[in-house]
């Protein structure tokens, strides 16, 4: 049965920074569950179905939030629907331990609702003051009420908030991020600050995380750690690997190079006080095919044996673990998008033949056909305008200019015709020829002109798109 | 040292000198491959860097079939704006597949050089072409060095493709293996009267500090094209145009 925690802040201020945005102190609240989530400006909502009795129950939890957030004139509830814990935090009774209702008790939950306001269904004003004028001004009144004849005259937006309410029709919540498939974490009584004890610790939860991991036979794809600084800022550090890993050193490694970045970058971590919990979450895993994990000095032994014998990149057996290490520790260390793969898509045009794709994404496309017609080695990601003398306008170039320099065109192939795609929705753009050519000192380029002479354009334009060698 | 050390240190260099010069330029060539994975190429014009790219693409080309692995390219972000980005379709020429290649676009030249040195230590590579935009001060010979040193010890091929060489902006480490690279016409074939461009070639010229591979004039450009590059067991050779005829011809412009 799930259990929501809804918290109402009364009085939050405008925020300037960052800190003071809802969404941080959602974040905050992820201490307690990983679902959190926002509900509206002034709300949060927490599911902490099998989480409360971490903090010494659900109502020792619900005073902890209260008191955290007394400053933001915070006044929580917990309710088996988001709906019913959402109407109790704002509208519901003074002392806290009536804000908690008993899970499971349908009775319950209607005597605790019945006396609210009709506005605690989270209904449009207009709709709950004109029940109010027909008398129907609690919930109670309407629950027990026909509905056909309220729904006709006030739409059925309020059976199914009462629905939701009373748990009779789904209300899911929409957590900030999504709920981690293994998590691992540590509690500090004063924060933590060294960045090697911040590395230790997660060195020691990657441990806690591989053998959780390992039960399932699974490896981890995509790893976030989460630092909580104690004076409620939150840090996250997300790293991807290219394939499941189970190797708590790697993992350490990758969060290693992250935090190297983050300094290099001078945005620095900002301990500020130091962190008072370090969690981290494997946030998507995947099935691990049957493999020996390391043994300690064993692997090593046998790299260096490999050296030793001299054997090449190939003969060591160790190339695709060392590669998809290499790929991940750049990827965490430099971001996804700049360790790429090159991608072949389906599309005729030229720059669209092609995409860049994170290499940590470990998705690799099969090979695609050699082209027909010989392509650049370099390709411009904006084509470049150039000045070109042909023999007649839809003619081949004779002589162009590009970047101030002049070449002489001694040899050509072409026009290779592409058409643009008239099938998109898009203006479809002109039609390209395209021309291989040589200057009388053998470089290469690849031009194109841009149009068809009269029945396109008056005046093609000439660019080079790319390089040969 | 002692002065009697010293000369023993001069006897022992110059045995090993005469050892070289009696086993021939091929076997001068072949130490010096081994001892050097480190790979200096430059453009010999602004204009000559779509030919430096395919010389270097064909000796990571080259590598990557002797050792079935793959080729990793680090560029700078300005580098790829300037330049273009590697394009797949166009690899199929040089031999290699989408999935042998990887790229990776940094925004600093210092992250090019750290990339580089990881990419070395992992042993994960078969080639490993940097290329940034520009050469500065803080890029010092000691780093380029560094880097050298570093591929030979792990027996990593790594290849710099640098700006154009110039009297501002000298080759950076003593490694024999510098190469000046120009674009150079080669047979064209014909579509009727009309000739057609002919495929890669490149002038090659030797740049390594002087005697570092002897019997090769510096001074002149060395003709290879594709083919050769991508042919035989030896790189060098096929660079230099050993097993070819040499056909040294004047300076690009």
């Amino acid at each position: 049965m799930p259990r929501y925690l809804c918290v109402f802040l009364s009085s939050l201020p405008p925020a300037p920074h960052e800190s003071g945005r809802i969404e941080a102190l959602a974040d905050w609240c992820r201490r307690f569950t990983p679902l959190a989530a926002t509900d509206g400006p002034d709300g949060l909502v927490l599911d902490v179905a099998g989480a409360a009795h971490l903090f010494g129950g659900e109502a020792a939890l619900l005073a902890l939030i209260e008191r955290t957030f007394a400053r933001h004139g915070a006044r929580a509830a917990i309710a088996d629907t988001p709906e019913a814990g959402w109407a109790l935090a704002r509208f519901g009774p003074e002392l806290a331990r009536e804000r908690i209702l008993a899970s499971g008790d349908a009775k319950a939950l209607m005597r605790a609702v019945s006396n609210l306001p009709v506005a605690a269904l989270r209904i449009d004003s207009s709709i709950a003051l004109a029940l109010s004028q027909t008398g129907l001004k609690r919930i109670g009144d309407i629950a027990l009420r026909p509905r056909a004849p309220i729904a006709a005259r006030f739409g059925t937006s309020v059976f199914a908030r009462l629905d939701a309410m009373l748990g009779q029709s789904k209300s899911p919540i929409c957590p900030r991020f999504e709920a981690p498939a293994y998590v691992a974490e540590r509690r500090y009584m004063d924060g933590v600050c060294a960045r090697e004890h911040i590395e230790a610790t997660i060195l020691a939860l990657a441990h806690d995380v591989c053998d959780m991991l390992a039960k399932h036979d699974e490896g981890a794809r995509n790893i976030a750690a989460v630092l909580f600084r104690v004076d409620g800022a939150v840090r996250r550090i997300d790293c991807a690997t290219s394939r499941p890993q189970r190797d708590p050193a790697l993992i350490a490694r990758l969060f290693r190079e992250k935090l190297d970045s983050i300094e290099a970058d001078n945005n620095s971590l900002d301990v500020g006080y130091g962190f008072d919990l370090i969690r981290l979450a494997v946030m998507h895993a995947e099935p691990l095919g049957a493999r020996q994990d390391k043994i300690k000095g064993f692997e090593a032994d046998l790299v260096k044996q490999a050296q030793n014998e001299g054997a090449g990149f190939a003969r060591t057996g160790q190339a695709q673990d060392a590669l998809a290490d290499f790929l991940d520790r750049m990827s965490a260390r430099f971001g996804a998008r700049r360790v790429l793969r090159l991608s072949p898509q389906d599309n005729h045009i030229p720059e669209r033949a092609m995409i860049l794709t994170p290499a940590a994404r470990g998705l690799i496309q099969p090979e695609p056909a050699a082209p027909v017609d010989e392509r650049p080695l370099r390709l411009f990601e904006r084509p470049e305008r150039i000045d070109a003398i042909a023999q007649a306008p839809d003619g081949p170039p004779l002589k162009f200019r590009w970047r101030r320099v002049i070449h002489d065109v001694v040899a050509y192939e072409g026009p290779e015709r592409i058409a643009p795609e008239w099938w998109r929705s898009a203006g479809p753009g002109l039609t390209r020829d395209y021309f291989r050519v040589e200057d009388k000192n053998g470089r290469r380029f690849w031009l194109y002109r841009e149009g068809i002479y009269v029945s396109e354009t008056q005046a093609p334009r000439w660019f080079v798109q790319g390089l040969f060698a | 040292m002692s002065l009697a050390g010293g000369a023993e240190q001069i006897s022992l260099l110059r045995t090993a000198i005469a050892r070289i010069e009696a086993g021939g330029q091929a076997d001068a060539f072949s130490l010096a491959q081994r001892r050097s994975a480190f790979f200096e190429l430059a453009p010999a014009a602004p204009v000559d860097r779509g030919a430096a790219t395919g010389f270097a693409m064909a000796l990571a080309a080259r590598f990557a079939r002797a050792e079935n692995g793959p080729v990793l390219w680090i560029a700078e972000d300005f580098a790829l704006s300037e330049w273009g980005v590697p394009y797949g379709p166009g690899l199929a020429a040089y031999g290699l597949g989408w999935r042998d290649f990887t790229l990776m676009r940094l925004a600093r030249r210092a992250d090019v050089w750290l990339a580089m040195e990881e990419a070395i230590r992992a042993r994960a590579f078969a080639a490993i072409v940097a290329e940034p935009m520009m050469l500065a001060g803080a890029d010092c010979p000691n780093l380029v060095r560094r880097l050298a040193i570093g591929a030979r010890t792990a027996g990593a091929r790594a290849i710099l493709l640098r700006p154009p060489a110039s009297e501002r902006l000298p080759f950076l480490a003593p490694t024999p293996m510098r190469f000046e690279i120009a674009a150079r016409p080669a047979p064209r074939p014909s579509a009727g009267r009309r000739p057609l461009p002919g495929r890669a070639a490149w002038g090659v010229r030797c740049a390594g500090p002087p005697g570092s591979l002897p019997g090769i004039d510096r001074d002149v450009f060395h003709s290879v094209d594709l083919a050769a590059c991508l042919a035989g067991e030896d790189v060098l050779s096929a660079a230099l145009s050993l097993r070819f005829p040499v056909q040294p011809s004047a300076r690009a412009a």
